[in-house]
């Protein structure tokens, strides 16, 4: 029965406890059962102190004396009550006293409590009414829920009947004469009430068990939970201490501050400067606005820091950033400020990260002033380079101009105009008779188809000396525009103007056209069906001069039916290509990678700064230069590459 | 120095002892409950009222108890006579004889007793004071509790107590005996049986008497 009522307790799909859970409960019963009869031994020995007493005033108060005649005595009852019934109790009260809870003394006050029983119903001379004290005693000892107990106690019971029914009946049931065996009738109903009791107290235990097995995995889970908490609590910490750790080792003085400006945490580089704030501008403590607006200089133009912070709290997204500087002189420190949005159980804080850039300011001011000095000889060397350049370009157009006054030189030394003189010195020598001259004299006769002669002639001379002429032009004109784009370089930009490849094309090949003839240079022009491109006119025109001065000078030592140039134009996507190949000399491949280098040359006269300057100009209008060659005596072919349209101008 | 075997000798016999003690305390006082006061000395039991003072009546059966008004243990006595009478015929004459010293206390009379006496009696004129047990003496009782019954000639048939034990009220011989003196008029012998409680006087006084 015990294992049904300990079944039934247990929760369905509860797991089987283990081993030392199971001996947990068990000790946890031992206890609550030694507590709880304990408990119920003081209270017992209350009940024998209380009857004790109750029967010493009950004999007082009912038969305090016996008389004899008018003499006195007390009562036997009284002492009775006293001697007797203290007797009964005290050795009860003893055990309860000095050995709660164990089972020699609720045993102990079990028999007591009978005697006690049997005492009273003897005293009422055995009323049936006195008889409930034993039903009464009998629930008050299941209190102990020990059923053993009763057992005592109905023993003692039974046998007090058994002898005082068959040797004083009138003292257990109040009548003289009885039957011998109505001690069993009253030890029936007496069993009768332990059957209910006892199950009572077996279903007791089972439910004290439950309760110190569910409290024995109450305690497991609570020791699992606290060890978890334990261990949660212990990462918690390291986790802290890192991040403390972490908070007080960056470099950056870090604070959070509420929305009235105070700050409610700080790393430890913060607090040491803010110490060293406070006790040097006698701040009032921990208000970041008050040291941020008296000690923190910032540039005129930012945003102030408490306009800043007011606006990132006010949003709580984005950022601002500002730097700021601390004291003056050498002793100033710079300080980037960071301000976040401090995004925390805390409504409307921020976080304030100050990163000490006082190196980085220091580097960027000695960079500045370097920047300056490199730009001044930048400036010079820029000078002497535009120098250069001006000098290569003009050169390369004087030679131009040189065989251009050549010719227009030879020409007049191959003029008619002397011819044109005798002819007038005759004229005047016989202008006395210059129509007898005229007709009869043979070299008379000889002056109309002579001057028709000349006269041709000179007016050969004078188309051949214009067309020079405007060669000249040309060239000067070019000189002029190569300095101007030379000024350019060095100081303003260009002006980009919409231009035709083709006509670009031919004009640089016609600065080079005479040199080209003369040199019997055949060359060819292969154009596509390229778009109009919008650059500067002179940048271009200059790179393909160079190229095409270069091309033809690089086949001065090839044989003169080989030399060939061919320039073609491409359009690639966005971009229009120029082509300038030749069939002179070639490259080799090691001086492919620094042909565009400042100061490289192969030239005897050269200084390298032809295709370093082109290379420059094409960069500049936001192209590019290119060679190929297939090695020495097999020509060069440069590209230029400019884009259609030219984004952005050149303003540099 | 208690030895540790000497210890658990003591623990063993110390509740037996208590036990012990317990059951003979008990047996004591069952002993004394049972045990009946001094015996009346036949001899000197009247054999007839109308040698005596007793106040009897009127052809009619006397039942007359004697009473020390301070007994405890004769309230029983009392109720188990009202029971007897209650169930006896209606004409029985029922007494009282209280015991009174020869100085009279103050409240002596004024007892609990006294007055389930003068209920059961019918009123105080069928109680007599009895000054010093002169009464009690001519008719050779001492014992609180002593029951007579007379036939209506005046001849005792039953002198004893009402009870089997001190205090204790519940059927028994003496309380039968008198209700058979009391509803059987043929009866012509004296039964006697044990008085349970106080003295009236002391037995040594009487003697020196």
């Amino acid at each position: 029965m015990l294992n049904n009522v300990m079944n039934a307790q247990s929760f369905p799909g509860e797991p089987p406890s283990s081993k030392s859970q199971q001996a947990r409960g068990e000790a946890l019963y031992h206890d609550y059962f030694r507590a709880n009869c304990a408990r119920t031994d003081q209270m017992f020995a209350v009940l024998m102190f209380v009857q004790w007493i109750g029967a010493i005033v009950t004999a007082c108060l009912i038969s305090p004396h016996t008389w004899i005649g008018e003499i006195s005595t007390l009562h036997i009852h009284v002492w009775m009550a006293i001697g007797l019934g203290g007797l009964v109790s005290a050795f009860p009260i003893y055990l309860a006293l000095t050995a709660p809870g164990e089972a020699t003394t609720r045993h102990g006050i079990a028999f007591a409590q009978a005697i006690w029983s049997a005492l009273l119903i003897h005293l009422s001379g055995g009323r049936l009414e006195t008889h409930f004290h034993i039903f009464g005693s009998l629930a008050f000892l299941a209190f102990y829920r020990d059923w053993r107990v009763l057992i005592t106690f109905s023993v003692v019971t039974a046998v007090d009947h058994f002898v005082r029914g068959y040797w004083w009946p009138l003292s257990v049931y109040g009548v003289m004469m009885e039957s011998p065996l109505r001690w069993i009738e009253h030890a029936g109903w007496v069993v009768f009430e332990d059957i209910f009791l006892i199950i009572s107290c077996l279903r007791g235990q089972a439910e004290g068990r439950s309760l110190c097995d569910r409290q024995a995995s109450l305690e497991a889970t609570i020791s699992t939970i606290e060890e978890t908490v334990e261990q949660r609590t212990r990462e918690l910490s390291e986790a802290k201490g890192f991040l403390n750790a972490v908070f007080n080792s960056v470099d950056s003085l870090i604070c959070t501050l509420d929305d009235s400006g105070l700050v409610l945490q700080s790393n430890a580089r913060w607090k040491a400067l803010s110490r060293h704030l406070l006790s040097k501008d006698h701040l009032k403590p921990a208000n970041y606005l008050d040291i941020a607006n008296s000690a923190f200089h910032q540039p005129p133009t930012k945003q102030s820091i408490a306009e800043a912070i007011e606006e990132v709290r006010r949003k709580q997204c984005g950022s601002y950033s500002t730097e700021v500087r601390l004291g003056n002189g050498q002793h100033a420190r710079w300080f980037q400020v960071d301000i976040l949005p401090f995004r925390h159980n805390l409504e409307n804080a921020v976080v304030v990260v100050h990163t000490e850039i006082t190196d980085r300011v220091s580097a960027e001011q000695e960079r500045e002033r370097l920047h300056h000095d490199l730009q001044t000889a930048s400036r010079q060397a820029g000078m002497a380079e535009v120098a250069t350049g001006v000098l290569h370009n003009v050169g390369n157009v004087l030679n131009s101009v040189n065989v251009s006054a050549n010719v227009v030189i030879e020409n007049l030394q191959r003029s008619k105009t002397s011819v044109l003189k005798k002819v007038t010195g005759t004229v005047e020598e016989h202008s006395s008779d210059l129509s007898t001259f005229l007709v009869s004299d043979p070299r008379g006769q000889h002056f109309p188809r002579l001057l028709a002669e000349l006269t041709q002639k000179i007016c050969q001379e004078q188309d051949e000396m214009r067309t020079e002429l405007n060669c000249l032009v040309e060239h000067l004109s070019h000189i002029k525009s190569i300095v101007s784009m030379q000024q350019s370089i060095a100081k303003v930009g260009g002006v980009a103007e919409t231009l035709n490849v083709e006509e670009l094309v031919e004009q640089a090949v016609a600065f080079n056209r005479s040199g080209m003839e003369r040199h019997g240079i055949d060359f060819q022009l292969d154009f596509d069906d390229v778009p109009e491109v919008t650059l500067d006119r002179h940048k271009v025109l200059q790179i393909l001069v160079n190229l095409v001065g270069n091309a033809k000078q690089a086949m001065e030592s090839t044989p003169i039916d080989q030399r060939q140039l061919t320039v073609s134009t491409r359009h690639d996507g966005d971009q229009v290509s120029i082509a300038v190949r030749d069939t002179g000399m070639g490259i080799t491949s090691e001086n492919l990678s620094k042909i565009f280098s400042h100061g490289f040359t192969t030239k005897k006269d050269g200084h390298g700064f032809g295709l370093h300057s082109s290379a420059l100009a094409a960069q500049e209008i936001g192209g590019s230069l290119s060679v190929h060659s297939d090695g020495p005596g097999l020509g060069a072919t440069f590209v230029l590459r400019v884009p259609v349209q030219k984004e952005v101008l050149c303003n540099q | 120095m208690i030895t540790p075997a000497a210890s658990k000798l003591i623990r063993i016999a110390l509740p037996f002892a208590w036990a012990t003690s317990v059951v003979v305390g008990m047996i004591v006082l069952i002993d004394y409950s049972s045990a009946p006061g001094d015996r009346p000395q036949s001899s000197n039991a009247p054999l007839s009222a109308n040698t005596t003072a007793l106040p009897l009546g009127n052809n009619q059966s006397t039942a007359v108890m004697f009473l020390h008004p301070q007994c405890p243990c004769s309230i029983s006595s009392v109720r188990e006579f009202g029971r007897l009478i209650s169930r006896a015929q209606d004409d029985t004459a029922v007494r009282f004889v209280i015991y009174e010293p020869e100085d009279e206390s103050p409240g002596w009379r004024e007892t609990e007793l006294v007055r389930m006496a003068t209920d059961l009696a019918g009123g105080t004129e069928n109680v007599l004071f009895d000054r010093g047990g002169k009464t009690a003496r001519e008719c050779g009782v001492n014992v609180s509790g002593h029951l007579m019954v007379f036939s209506p000639d005046g001849a005792c048939r039953y002198s004893g107590g009402t009870t089997l034990s001190r205090g204790h009220e519940g059927d028994n011989a003496g309380a039968n005996q008198a209700f058979s003196a009391l509803t059987n008029e043929d009866q012509d012998f004296l039964q006697c049986s044990p008085v349970y409680g106080c003295q009236l006087f002391a037995l040594e006084a009487k003697n020196a008497e």
